[in-house]
């Protein structure tokens, strides 16, 4: 079996098996145009902590079939499916959340840049404007008469039909 | 495996230490946001929008809003169209060539469709909410009673209205109100005395050219006009609307002018099916004008009538003349273009059954471009469920009673029979529909007892069939007018004018669906509208029509009062 290495932002070395490696699309393009290698491949825009939580994620998932081609089959629709280790995985600090999302993106790895964004959609979900600015602490740079407008232009979307009920229309006759 | 303490890093901790610098949220391009909100539901991303100018641009994305589209609206569709249904459903999202036909038809003409407002504007069909305004159109009786009646047209947020002392008049609805342009019938080569009343009217639905609409007009005394708004100029009062054509004048001295009186058209250049009050159905096709004047610009070619230099147009050739003795009103005529080089006439009726009820037919005509006659005609009928069902259990045997012939039990048998079978409910209407609303392949009908009833109707090169009826519930009072479109979107409406309800039909209607297929129209009304606009008990209700946007429906007060009422579903 096969191993390489790997070496994060902060000059930290990773060694990890190929297969595990190659959950992510960008290492596994690099291995193949490069061929074998030796030395570690540097992966700049992720540090040790983050690289070896990406890589925990990996080796969990490494049995899984390959990532669909199609980026919005019917799997990513419901952003509560997220499987129960992932959730378990995905408790941690927001830094580190948002962290995951930036790495996962940036190594290609889709399934986990998912769990991540349906993470996030989740901590969205059912929240008030003022919740989510708390939640992630963004400035309202709105004037309190934007604000209204806004809130009156959405009504409409305020009491929405579930998603899992697209097309029935919800009235009792 | 969670090594959160790790201080390798330098920047990191002490970030989290000043909980005012930038939030960790912000680090993440547009794209990430974008994917992050592709898993929200509407409601949230109404909330996103409130948060901060950078979630609220990206809550807003059309790329957002279009997958909710499709995701709501548009792969449901899918999957109840038979035939497509087998295809992988992952192939469609929004390859073009998928969504080409699948999309409505106000959708594919959208290059920068905005995605959001059609879903709201979907949202609020499927939830029956809009607002509504009224245009008053007529106040006081302009004639003695009877006050003759007015017919009414929807078509691309335009409505047309004819009647014999105003004429033919426009409204556009976006100009809430305002009386638009109105053009007197009798002018040029029509004479009041000759023609008589209107009595029809029919737009042309062959709409290439957006900026021309054909209007013809049908009249007492069988005559017909031809009239074109020009609507290039788009300003209101720059409509220019001309009368095209009028013919054929009506032989003078006939005295039996009045079964002459067209009762129903349909127009589809270069071809205008009128049918008589005799029942006569009678096919025009306008002739390709080859010499055309020299002023016709480059959007007109092709244009099988083009008049853009103003003059009149060639008289139409009769390519048939049907006389019929079993169809009876109600009834619907419709063209339809098949192919290229073919055209479908037919006219969809009711007609009585031997024991009791009423069921309906459908006959089909086909011309072709370069042929002068009929190439093709066939017709066939919803044989009522009773004898159908029957029909099935004994199918392939040779048992008498699975022929079309009646059975020797009574009507009321057969209708117990039918209740045994899993189709409860769809007994064959007892009472002759009150109105019959075609657009292939979806075959409406409505009752006075409160329901309606829908047919499919299949027509390919093979054959042609109408399957079994299903009874449709909701309405609570006797229906009056039902109006179906081509993607199976229904609207009707109640006698009296209050109860408007909105179908979704397309491809059927399952039996888990049968029961709510519908919604109820309540528009949202302000506190200061007119007392009048409530639906006083004398009132009568007409549907005029509807598009993607709108329902218009008459409403005829006591003492001759007209309104038009607009459900405006865009809020």
């Amino acid at each position: 079996m096969s191993e390489i290495k790997l070496l994060s932002s902060d000059q930290a070395t990773i060694t990890v098996e190929k297969s595990v490696a190659e959950r992510s699309i960008l290492i596994k393009n690099m291995l193949e145009d490069v061929g074998e290698v030796t030395e570690a491949i540097p992966i700049p825009n992720v540090n040790e902590n983050v690289l070896k939580k990406v890589i925990e994620w990996c080796e969990h998932h490494k049995g899984d079939p390959p990532a669909q081609a199609d980026d919005d089959s019917d799997s990513r629709k419901k952003s509560s499916d997220i499987d129960e280790w992932d959730q378990k995985f995905m408790q941690v600090d927001q830094e580190m959340l948002f962290e995951i999302i930036l790495a996962a993106n940036y190594l290609d790895i889709k399934p986990l840049l998912d769990v991540g964004c349906k993470t996030v959609a989740n901590m969205i979900k059912g929240k008030s404007p003022e919740e989510i600015r708390k939640t992630f602490n963004i400035q309202n740079d709105f004037t309190p008469d934007e604000e209204e407008q806004i809130r009156r232009e959405n009504e409409w979307a305020e009491e929405s039909v579930p998603r899992s009920q697209p097309l029935d229309i919800d009235e009792a006759c | 495996m969670l090594k959160r303490s790790a201080p390798e890093s330098q920047e990191q901790p002490s970030k989290r230490r000043r909980p005012n610098t930038s939030p960790h949220i912000t680090r993440l391009s547009d794209e990430l946001l974008l994917r992050i909100a592709s898993f929200l539901h509407i409601n949230d991303l109404a909330s996103c929008q409130s948060v901060s100018k950078r979630l609220q641009r990206i809550a807003r994305d059309d790329q957002i809003w279009k997958a909710l589209f499709y995701a709501r609206f548009v792969r449901p569709r899918a999957s109840r169209i038979p035939g497509l249904a087998r295809a992988a459903p992952s192939s469609l999202h929004y390859s073009s060539r998928n969504s080409r036909w699948l999309q409505d038809e106000g959708l594919a003409r959208a290059a920068g469709t905005k995605w959001k407002e059609l879903y709201r504007l979907r949202h609020n069909w499927n939830r029956g909410s809009c607002s509504v305004s009224q245009i008053i159109i007529a106040e006081n009786p302009p004639l003695p009673p009877p006050i003759p009646p007015l017919m009414i047209r929807v078509y691309e947020g335009l409505v047309f209205t004819v009647d014999p002392t105003s004429g033919l008049r426009i409204w556009r609805l976006e100009h809430k109100g305002v009386p638009v342009i109105g053009l007197d019938l009798y002018q040029g080569s029509l004479e009041f005395e000759r023609y008589g009343v209107p009595t029809a009217l029919a737009i042309d639905e062959d709409s290439d050219s957006k900026q021309v609409v054909n209007v013809t007009v049908g009249f007492e005394n069988g005559g017909f006009g031809l009239y074109q708004l020009d609507t290039a100029t788009e300003s209101l009062p720059k409509l220019t609307f001309e009368h095209s054509y009028a013919g054929p004048p009506p032989s003078a001295g006939n005295s039996s002018s009045q079964r002459l009186m067209i009762t129903s058209m349909a127009f589809c250049s270069p071809y205008l099916l009128t049918m008589s009050s005799s029942q006569l159905l009678t096919v025009y096709r306008f002739s390709r004008s080859a010499d055309r004047g020299s002023s016709s610009t480059e959007r007109d070619f092709g244009k099988d009538i083009s008049i853009s230099d103003g003059r009149m147009m060639h008289a139409p050739k009769i390519l048939s003349s049907l006389r019929s003795h079993t169809v009876w009103p109600p009834l619907s005529l419709s063209l339809r273009r098949s192919t290229q080089k073919s055209m479908i006439a037919s006219i969809a009726y009711a007609f009585p059954l031997y024991i009791s009820g009423w069921s309906v037919g459908i006959q089909e005509l086909r011309f072709t471009d370069d042929a002068d006659t009929v190439v093709e005609s066939r017709i066939a009928t919803a044989v009522p469920t009773g004898f159908t069902s029957f029909g099935i259990t004994n199918f392939g045997g040779s048992s008498p009673v699975g022929s079309p012939a009646p059975p020797s039990e009574g009507g009321g048998g057969i209708r117990s029979r039918s209740k045994s079978q899993q189709d409860i409910g769809n007994d064959t209407p007892l009472a002759q529909p009150s109105s019959i609303s075609y657009t292939h392949p979806y075959l409406l009908a409505s009752h006075a007892d409160n329901t309606l009833t829908l047919y499919m109707v299949k027509s390919n090169a093979a054959s042609l069939s109408i399957e079994p009826g299903q009874r449709l519930w909701g309405h609570t009072s006797s229906v009056s007018t039902a109006q179906v479109s081509g993607r199976g979107k229904a609207v009707s409406l109640s006698k009296r004018g209050s109860e408007l309800r909105v179908w979704e039909l397309e491809g059927g209607v399952s039996e888990r669906r049968r029961l709510n297929a519908s919604v109820k129209v309540e528009p949202q009304v302000s506190p200061q509208a007119d007392v009048r606009s409530q639906w006083g008990a004398e009132d009568t209700g007409c549907l005029g029509g509807f598009d993607e946007e709108k329902v218009v429906v008459l409403r005829e007060q006591d003492e001759g009062r007209r309104v038009l009422v607009v459900y405006d579903f865009t809020l």
